[in-house]
């Protein structure tokens, strides 16, 4: 990494670190919105973070302290509408990319969009669909609010005829859900880190007969094996991010969804019960890691796209497409 | 206990020079003319296919100790060009175990401990495909734990007398020398001193090779017995009594490389090519998982390559590839059966390429994959202990 990165690195972790705590949570559980570490995030630049390279770095920061805030999804909307064009708006924003949704060539849209994180405290929403981009003021549509397993919030968002404010043509779908995508990997990559240094620190301190957990033997092979997962994953996101084709970013996806359930299973079972309580902060983690394992494709659509394109080019290509170059 | 460390899960992923990329080119095209003049049994495993003529046609091209120095028959090329000539080989199924590992390990173990005469005399014959190398490390009652060796060597007339016995040696029948691991003095507290590497002639007098046949009813085991067999005092390798930290720093080249998870990769093109261009959507899924995680290891293999090109000691690292790759390697054979259901065997006349009796052999070797090089027990043990837990 480079100094520059590393700097940058040291202060996004300073940041989540002071900010996103247990009182933090205690109000965000309760449909608070965290709007001081949205001011916070703000005023470090961290949200026009160009993307993909600070933006996925500063993902994975956020990821690591499951920061309720829609970070990753407005530096790829400011990243979008840059590279569209498009002006940026100020505050809070959304990509919209399910559900059901049509945008004229007038540039008004009807239909419904799912899964729209935090479409309630967004001012402005991207959404893509078939080959448009348009930008959407949210207080123009109807929010549905809802949530997924960690409680963030991921809201339905009804359009009735409803203007945007901007729109481009020329977009690919496919290539904005993949960078979505992108961005929900380096987010599990960042948890994995979180759980793996949590479950090695409980396990050096906790003691059962006589002697520290992590002197246990069963115990150590479940750590290494959490610790191999978490590397796959890191290592995933970093050469993803690195290729940025679609190959490697379903791969790294599909790779990081995988694992990330089995890793969580292991760091709940070093913890034993304590993990299960509202108290103990494993939750926060163990559960934004099932919740984003699912978002934007989770591995059964991401490895079924890779296992079409790996069939239709055969065996004689199946080294190519893995390795490049690729046809 | 040391502080917790993550350190060790870093995989930058490498920028492979413009030339590396020139070479694979060059080596599949290399490939596909050797295969069309000779065919030979496509099997990714590196362990399965001996066949000096072929490992000299690889050595004539340069790529058999391909990053060593020029004086000593080597190509001064970056490992990470080393990278791609190894895992094309094992991709395309090459039959490449009889330079395997004197270009793996071996001769990177003589380039960093050999004395200058012991470097003259060796490299440039693996180099050009004539001298193949046997590991010396497990015996009889010495399996994961190396430590324990028995196999001692005393000082003789001239240099060294050895007795011992050392068991699981690969084509010991076959290869010319080995680097073998044994006792030269008191273990001590941390039961890893008095240990020292030799280079041996499988050919000298009180040498006794004895085949051990593997359950696939093949013969690449071997018990080598040594009965005073006399060492020149200039086959020490090293330092005396270093052999630990010697034996320890071959291990990051012998657990990291692409053949710890390409082991079974003919099974995976293969099945591919079986399940057709319009597959189901489970077949495509499970192809898909394949493919995605084959993507991650090969990242993570190729990260640890550019670390050993830094001159760092990735070990930790590689034990993540094996314990990783191992397990895929595994898979690639439970998908494969469960995705194309198939009576792993022969039928009939069918040819040994075939694809239930590719599947048969795949079944059987198996169980070797997750013991050679060091088993997925220890390979967790050294990554716990990178984690700081011991």
């Amino acid at each position: 990494m480079s100094a520059e990165l590393e700097i940058l690195s040291a202060s996004a972790e300073r940041l989540f670190k002071d900010h996103v705590t247990p009182e933090l949570f205690a109000r965000t559980d309760v449909g608070e919105w965290s709007d001081a570490l949205w001011q916070q995030v703000e005023a470090a630049g961290f949200t026009g973070a160009e993307f993909p390279k600070l933006g996925m770095l500063i993902t994975q920061i956020a990821g690591r302290f499951a920061a309720p805030i829609p970070l990753p999804e407005t530096i790829l909307a400011c990243s979008l509408l840059e590279k569209s064009g498009l002006v940026v708006p100020c505050g809070v924003l959304t990509i919209a990319l399910e559900g059901k949704v049509a945008i004229s060539d007038q540039g008004f849209l009807s239909g419904a969009a799912s899964h729209v994180p935090w479409a309630r405290r967004a001012g402005h929403m991207v959404v893509v669909s078939g080959d448009n981009l348009a930008l959407v003021e949210t207080g123009y549509c109807t929010v549905l609010p809802g949530k997924n397993i960690a409680g963030e919030a991921r809201d339905e968002v009804r359009f009735d005829n409803t203007p945007a404010v901007a729109m481009t043509h020329g977009i690919s779908w496919a290539a904005v859900y993949e960078q979505a995508a992108l961005l929900r990997t380096a987010q599990i990559a960042g948890g994995l880190e979180k759980i793996l240094a949590m479950t090695v620190q409980y396990a050096g301190e906790r003691e059962q007969f006589g002697r520290p957990l992590a002197k246990f033997q069963a115990i150590q092979h479940h750590l290494a094996v959490l610790a191999g997962y978490t590397a796959a994953a890191c290592a995933a996101v970093q050469a993803a991010t690195d290729q940025l084709d679609s190959f490697s970013i379903a791969a790294a996806k599909a790779c990081a969804s995988e694992v990330a359930g089995e890793a969580a299973a292991i760091a709940h079972q070093v913890h034993g019960a304590i993990g299960f309580t509202a108290e103990h902060a494993l939750h926060r983690h163990s559960k934004t890691l099932w919740a984003w394992r699912e978002e934007f494709g989770n591995e059964i659509y991401w490895n079924g796209h890779l296992g079409a394109r790996v069939a239709a080019g055969g065996g004689d290509a199946l080294w190519s497409e893995l390795v490049g170059p690729r046809g | 206990m040391s502080q917790p460390s993550v350190d060790n899960l870093r995989f930058p992923p490498p920028h492979l020079p413009g030339e590396a990329e020139t070479l694979r080119a060059e080596v599949r095209a290399f490939l596909a003319d050797s295969f069309c003049a000779e065919p030979w049994s496509r099997n990714s495993d590196f362990g399965t296919g001996f066949a000096p003529e072929f490992t000299r046609e690889i050595a004539a091209k340069g790529w058999i100790g391909m990053t060593w120095p020029k004086k000593y028959g080597g190509g001064e090329r970056s490992m990470l060009e080393r990278y791609v000539v190894t895992e094309e080989l094992l991709a395309a199924g090459a039959p490449v175990f009889a330079h395997w590992i004197a270009d793996r390990q071996s001769g990177p173990l003589l380039l960093r401990f050999g004395t200058e005469a012991q470097r003259e005399a060796l490299l440039p014959g693996i180099t050009t495909g004539e001298y193949f190398f046997s590991i010396g490390m497990s015996e009889p009652n010495s399996g994961s734990d190396l430590a324990s060796v028995r196999t001692r060597a005393e000082p003789g007339a001239g240099g060294w007398r050895l007795n011992g016995a050392k068991v699981w040696t690969s084509n010991a029948h076959c290869n010319h020398f080995m680097i073998t691991l044994c006792r030269t003095g008191e273990a001590g507290a941390d039961r890893h001193g008095g240990l020292s590497q030799f280079l041996i002639d499988l050919k000298s007098d009180g040498v006794t090779i004895n085949p051990i046949i593997n359950m696939l009813g093949g013969h690449e085991f071997n018990e080598v017995v040594f009965n005073d067999v006399e060492i020149p005092a200039d086959r020490l390798i090293g330092k005396l009594g270093e052999g630990w930290s010697q034996v320890s720093s071959e291990l990051a080249y012998e657990r990291s490389g692409p053949e710890r998870f390409l082991s079974n990769f003919h099974i995976f093109r293969v099945l591919t090519d079986a399940v057709g261009a319009s597959p189901d959507a489970r077949q495509a899924g499970e192809l898909g998982r394949l493919a995605s995680r084959l993507w991650t290891l090969r990242c993570m293999s190729l990260s640890v390559a550019a670390m050993l090109e830094a001159g760092e000691s990735p070990e930790v690292e590689a034990a993540i590839v094996k314990e990783l790759g191992n397990r895929f390697e595994r898979d690639v054979v439970e998908i494969a059966r469960t995705i194309l259901p198939l009576q792993p065997g022969s039928q009939g006349n069918s040819s040994q390429d075939d694809f239930g009796n590719m599947m048969a052999e795949a079944i059987l070797r198996l169980p070797s994959f997750t013991l050679r090089g060091g088993t997925t027990e220890i390979m967790r043990s050294i990554i716990a202990r990178g984690l700081g837990l011991r």
